[in-house]
């Protein structure tokens, strides 16, 4: 049976990436499948054309081209990528990191009720932290990029979410917002300080979780949803 | 997917059944075994196959086994505990659906 040469397995990794395929894993599973057809194609008519097979298997995905399946790739690992983040931080909430995040919590909730003006000191120290945060990302998203260009391929979407921190940074006005809807009466109030203590101890964690400890791991959950790199270097 | 929308409902239950009688089969495989099962009468078509093993995966009925297979890496999907254990309740859902259809379009004449 005629088999599609390494030549022709490239020009389809060039196709996919011409269909707006940008992430390696989808890449593989696509390459492979239209390798499939078209030597499918080869078994009836060995002398078919390849670009021609190729275009006819292309027509198979339908209008949306490679969209719908580069989408439904994203949700998934997007859910994996909740559940990592999820698993870290139930550590958080466990003996012995629930310390830390009770003494962050108090700490937030004290400067709140008992500090004059306190809560807009912690505004203050929040603003330098959300600059470090996205240059920090910037940062690390450069070294990456210049990783996956040496090693010539695109990024996994797990690789990608971990380099933009799940996308949590279009979140991260958040905290600043709700500064600017508490009324001025209820600044120091009792409840303003839990509810506000409890949502920005939950920011810290999920930028810290985000931005270091996911990052720090990466190799390590690329390889259990990769099984392939192992022929790969990661 | 297919020739018909009716078929649409349960891609799922045909993929988790074709990977209960399987083991392991990687996405052609699948759309292939399809359209010999049905003689040609099914045809999965592969921007409805794919989103559909994406997703069983996310829910971790089917997990990957990745092999190299002529210069190429293959994607094998096979079913989880979890999978196995949706895969039977999903074709008893499924009879279900077609017994209900059944005395919906062809009703037994009772005898009272």
């Amino acid at each position: 049976m005629k088999k599609a040469s390494q030549e022709q397995l490239e020009r389809l990794f060039q196709f996919t990436n011409q269909h707006f395929v940008d992430y390696y894993d989808v890449q593989l599973e696509l390459v492979d499948h239209l390798a499939n057809a078209i030597e499918e194609q080869w078994q009836e008519n060995p002398e078919k054309d390849f670009e021609t097979a190729l275009q006819e298997e292309f027509k198979k995905f339908g209008v949306f081209g490679f969209l719908e399946v580069v989408e439904a790739r994203q949700i998934a690992m997007q859910k994996r990528y909740y559940q990592l983040m999820w698993k870290e931080a139930k550590e958080f909430l466990k003996l012995p990191k629930v310390f830390m995040t009770a003494a962050c919590f108090m700490i937030i909730f004290t400067m709140i009720t008992t500090i004059p003006n306190g809560i807009f000191i912690l505004a203050a120290f929040l603003l330098p932290l959300i600059v470090v945060f996205f240059s920090t990302l910037i940062s690390k998203r450069k070294k990456e990029k210049a990783i996956l260009k040496n090693n010539n391929r695109k990024p996994y979407l797990l690789e990608s979410l971990i380099l933009q921190a799940g996308q949590v940074g279009s979140y991260i006005g958040f905290p600043i917002q709700v500064f600017i809807f508490i009324p001025d009466h209820l600044m120091s109030n009792f409840w303003v300080g839990i509810i506000y203590g409890a949502l920005l101890t939950g920011f810290g964690l999920v930028f810290h979780i985000t931005l270091f400890l996911l990052p720090r791991k990466r190799d390590e959950i690329l390889r259990e949803a990769y099984p392939e790199l192992k022929w790969q270097q990661v | 997917m297919s020739n018909s929308k009716l078929y649409k409902g349960s891609l799922s239950t045909i993929i988790l059944q074709l990977l209960f009688k399987e083991d392991k089969m990687y996405g052609y495989e699948i759309t292939q075994r399809v359209k010999e099962l049905t003689k040609g009468e099914l045809n999965i078509t592969e921007g409805a196959l794919y989103p559909a093993l994406h997703k069983l995966e996310a829910e971790g009925l089917l997990e990957v086994e990745m092999k190299k297979v002529d210069n190429r890496l293959r994607k094998y999907y096979k079913l989880t505990q979890k999978g196995t254990t949706e895969s039977v309740s999903k074709l008893e859902e499924l009879e279900r659906f077609m017994q209900t259809m059944n005395g919906l379009i062809d009703p037994k004449p009772s005898l009272g």
